[in-house]
């Protein structure tokens, strides 16, 4: 009787535990573990900054989030045509890269003409 | 008897481990969404639909958590094209739509990317932000140098805070707004220490400088090119400035600051746009901004900054030409601790400068409580 009971519930202790496995490899979207950033986001954006800087069409480059709120780095561009996004990375050293297109960023002073 | 008992308050204990871990292991999957219905023209689209109503249900179980965001600004159930009954969230940023959850308990989520919603008064405050005040001034208003007209055009931005340096209380507000004149070009002069600033500013009273007050006098510092902060300052005159640093729509703010965080709500009192609300988007931007020698006038410079604040600004709705030089601040009631320095933007994207970067700059403290 108790050896039944012991056997019933490590079993279902067992399903627990595949469960919660399961739920961690989904949590992972599916990604390679080699995928994992050995580095931070911030010293991997600022590893690649000067290049991305240097891109024509690329306005700026930050640190922000994925719509799951995992750290990511943003590249704004001033118009995003195809040819720029395709020479723009999707990932750098593992991270989610974020292309905006944000037009030219600009002093924001007003001017007015004088009239007479 | 007795060890029976033991081995069956083991296994019960193995049991309730077992059924809660695998519980809360999986409470952050997505539930599974209902098999949808056949769509059908007569439906009942009324609460007394069953569907409806359980959709309705589900609504205003998650309608607190999901208003915790300030960037979502409403809920509601809808029928969706297929003709099923579906949560609808309102949004007011790009960061909030991104982040909405597809699904609520098996109900799809719709999202609308929308304006603030508004009362439809002709003015909610009745606040300006050009017009000349009287004095003492509050801040978050139309202001310039007092000399700031060239090339057929004047120019003019925001007198943003009140900031302290060695007790001496100063208006802060951008280098391209103060002191950006650098070469004698289209006004033979350049920017000077001494010179007025004045409120409004120059588009705000027909590029006549007689109609505007002097306010204050230019400290000119030249942050720009070298430094990484777009800002200047000015010395008070006595009287003309409120010294306690209310800023129009805001009030007084605190004398301390508060590092700037993915998804702060933020806010700013500025020339053209007034006071209005947003979110920081990202942090320790790069970021290169083009900047003129003069009102109108010839390419100076391109400053490539690092560090920066960016927010987002869909359509220019929280920042747009003439608020260069406001404030931000956290988004709450009372004494907001200041976040940043605006000074730069386009249609989709605001950026501050670390307002620690400025202050550092100075040597200075926020005028504040």
């Amino acid at each position: 009787m108790a050896g039944r009971i012991m056997r019933a519930a490590a079993g279902l202790t067992l399903v627990a535990l595949v469960a919660i496995t399961g739920c961690r490899s989904g949590s992972t979207n599916g990604k390679d573990e080699t995928d994992m950033p050995q580095r931070d986001v911030t010293t991997v954006m600022n590893a690649h900054v000067d290049a991305l800087m240097a891109t024509e069409g690329v306005a700026g480059v930050a640190i922000g989030e994925t719509d799951d709120h995992t750290p990511c780095i943003i590249i704004y561009v001033v118009q995003l045509t195809d040819t720029l996004k395709a020479s723009l990375p999707t990932t750098l050293e593992g991270h989610p890269v974020r292309i905006e297109e944000s037009g030219e960023f600009r002093p924001l002073k007003s001017e007015a003409p004088d009239h007479p | 008897m007795k060890k029976l008992f033991r081995v069956s308050t083991v296994a019960m204990l193995l049991l309730a481990l077992a059924v809660s871990v695998g519980l809360w292991g999986c409470s952050r999957e997505p539930a599974t969404p209902v098999a949808p219905e056949a769509a059908n023209v007569s439906v009942d689209r009324s609460a007394s639909n069953p569907s409806i109503r359980g959709v309705m249900n589900v609504q205003e179980r998650y309608t607190p958590a999901l208003m915790a965001d300030p960037d979502v600004i409403g809920t509601a159930t809808t029928i969706d094209a297929n003709g099923q009954p579906v949560v609808l969230l309102l949004v007011t940023s790009e960061r909030a739509r991104g982040g909405a959850p597809k699904m609520l308990d098996g109900t799809p989520v719709q999202v609308l990317l929308t304006d603030r919603i508004v009362a439809m008064k002709s003015t909610t405050t009745g606040v300006s932000h050009t017009a000349k005040q009287t004095p003492p001034i509050k801040l978050g208003t139309s202001g310039g140098w007092r000399y700031d007209l060239a090339n057929g055009y004047c120019c003019a931005g925001t007198l943003g805070s009140l900031i302290s340096v060695g007790g001496q209380k100063r208006i802060l507000s951008n280098y391209h707004v103060f002191e950006a004149d650098i070469v004698s070009g289209g006004n033979s002069r350049v920017s000077a220490t001494g010179d007025f600033i004045i409120q409004p500013g120059l588009i705000d009273i027909n590029c006549s400088a007689a109609s505007g007050q002097n306010v204050a006098t230019l400290v000119a510092s030249r942050a720009l090119p070298n430094a990484n902060v777009d800002a200047s300052t000015a010395n008070i005159i006595t009287g003309m400035v409120d010294a306690t640093g209310n800023i129009l729509e805001i009030g007084t703010i605190s004398a301390s600051t508060v590092a700037a965080s993915v998804g702060k709500a933020v806010k700013k009192s500025g020339r053209t746009t007034g006071l209005t609300r947003s979110s920081i988007s990202a942090l320790n931007a790069t970021i290169s901004v083009a900047y003129e020698n003069e009102c109108a006038g010839g390419a100076a410079f391109t400053k490539t900054y690092t560090g920066q604040i960016v927010i987002a600004n869909s359509r220019s709705k929280f920042l747009a030409g003439g608020d260069s030089g406001s404030l931000l601040v956290e988004d709450v009631t009372t004494n907001p601790r200041a976040v940043g320095l605006l000074f730069a933007g386009s249609t989709t994207t605001a950026i501050a400068n670390p307002i620690g970067q400025v202050l550092s700059y100075f040597g200075a403290t926020m005028v504040g409580n």
